[in-house]
């Protein structure tokens, strides 16, 4: 190692000369720490002022076991802030008449991504109007 | 790194050493048990690594398992059990450590209830495996650190760039380990706004820099008189701060963490869990 003076002390000595390598390490570091600040930077300034957009897409449907019928859907929140404890709730309609409701809770939807997450109902929900929507979110 | 020359007498009087008392062997294992204790009972009595033991995808458990292996022969050929001479030893040592690690969480989450003889046999080998590994680290630390004042020797050889670069991931990784299953990084991170971010980067490096180099603790390294500060800035604190970031960005993703989260909240992420990384490298840098 073509490393610092060879001081024999407790604590280690940082000298001038160095190998060419830890010049080249601390160079592509200096790099990757001044992109992250940039790419950081231009995010603050971006998304000042945002909220959460929320999406929901339903992917498919399959029966289960028990009889039931599972939805799967994803949430994806186009916004620049993160949702909180989203309630989803999927309503299984005939005209009016509301014949199913279930709800689950998404702990986060962070901004921009996508969670999924599957609604399970009794009844077939081919033979119904099925809507699916995020009813609110906190701040987290 | 030690030279062939002074290694193999070192190496033979260390064999004798141990061949002619096995009770300083017990010894040594007892300083590993505690180290596995003092070091992984904070995520022995964490509820996330209790789920992560089942919930966790094994392959990703696979992958932190055998990487943990040459990490522990790294460490132990660095501080070691002993002052540890060949790659042989070091490798034995490690094992041992990884031994110590696996039997500590089993006894452990037996006593917290947390394994039972119903459970599923993924579910128990999950959770003791997801354990062993901050508790084999503890038990090489602590075997070295909890030790008399021989070891002190190793203090003074000048360590060479590449093995300080490693002790700066090994003390990132413990503390992430700590803290990367718990939720409130991504909480932490979700309520942060980019501009907290850069303060917790600025924080981050400005703490590691100072830790290493100003505020002189014993142990601390010191800048020849020529030596501008920022030489020591971008040779060593800069990687060692991108280091601490890998590391976070590797426990997130291995505690899966990150998944379905897109570039910046992930990056907001790591970079939160970066800064106990970066206190945890500069540590390493005093004390191992």
């Amino acid at each position: 190692m073509a490393d610092a003076t060879p001081v024999k002390s407790n604590s280690r000595t940082v000298g001038r000369g160095a190998h060419w390598i830890e010049w080249l390490t601390g160079g592509i570091c200096t790099l990757l720490v001044a992109a992250m600040i940039g790419w950081i930077t231009y995010h603050a300034i971006v998304s000042s002022g945002g909220m959460p957009q929320l999406a929901v897409q339903i992917l498919g449907q399959q029966p289960t076991p028990g009889g039931g019928y599972a939805v799967s859907f994803t949430i994806e929140n186009k916004g620049l802030r993160t949702a909180a404890s989203v309630p989803v709730k999927g309503d299984l309609m005939d005209g009016d008449t509301v014949i199913e409701t279930q709800e689950i809770t998404f702990d986060y939807v962070p901004a921009q991504s996508a969670a999924t997450g599957t609604l399970l109902f009794r009844s077939d929900p081919a033979a119904h109007d099925l809507h699916i929507g995020a009813s609110g979110y906190t701040d987290p | 790194m030690q030279k062939a020359g002074a290694a193999g007498s070192r190496d033979d009087d260390d064999r004798s050493k141990e061949t002619a008392t096995p009770a300083k062997f017990l010894v040594g294992i007892g300083r590993g048990v505690g180290g596995a204790l003092l070091f992984a009972l904070p995520m022995q009595m964490t509820m996330e690594m209790w789920a992560l033991g089942f919930t966790m995808d094994s392959w990703r458990l696979v992958l932190l398992l055998v990487l943990a292996i040459p990490l522990l022969v790294g460490i132990s050929h660095r501080i070691g059990f002993e002052e540890t001479f060949s790659w042989k030893v070091a490798v034995r040592d490690a094992m041992i450590a990884y031994g110590i690690g696996i039997v500590t969480s089993a006894v452990m989450l037996s006593l917290f209830k947390l394994l039972m003889a119903g459970m599923p046999p993924e579910e128990i080998t999950g959770k003791i495996a997801v354990q062993a590994i901050p508790a084999s680290i503890g038990a090489l630390l602590g075997r070295s650190q909890l030790g008399s004042g021989k070891d002190d020797t190793g203090d003074e050889q000048q360590s060479s760039y590449g093995s300080e670069l490693f002790m700066m991931a090994v003390g990132a990784l413990f503390l992430n380990l700590n803290m990367a299953p718990t939720e409130e990084m991504i909480l932490i991170a979700y309520k942060m706004t980019p501009w907290h971010a850069l303060a917790t980067i600025v924080m981050s490096i400005t703490l590691m820099h100072a830790f290493v180099y100003a505020v002189s603790f014993k142990g601390g390294h010191e800048l020849s008189s020529d030596t501008p500060w920022w030489h020591a800035f971008i040779r060593f604190t800069l990687p060692g701060y991108v280091i601490a970031l890998i590391i976070s960005l590797y426990a997130l993703w291995s505690f899966e963490r990150l998944d379905g989260g897109s570039f910046t909240p992930a990056m907001m992420a790591m970079i939160v869990l970066a800064f106990p990384g970066a206190i945890g490298a500069a540590a390493a840098r005093l004390i191992l």
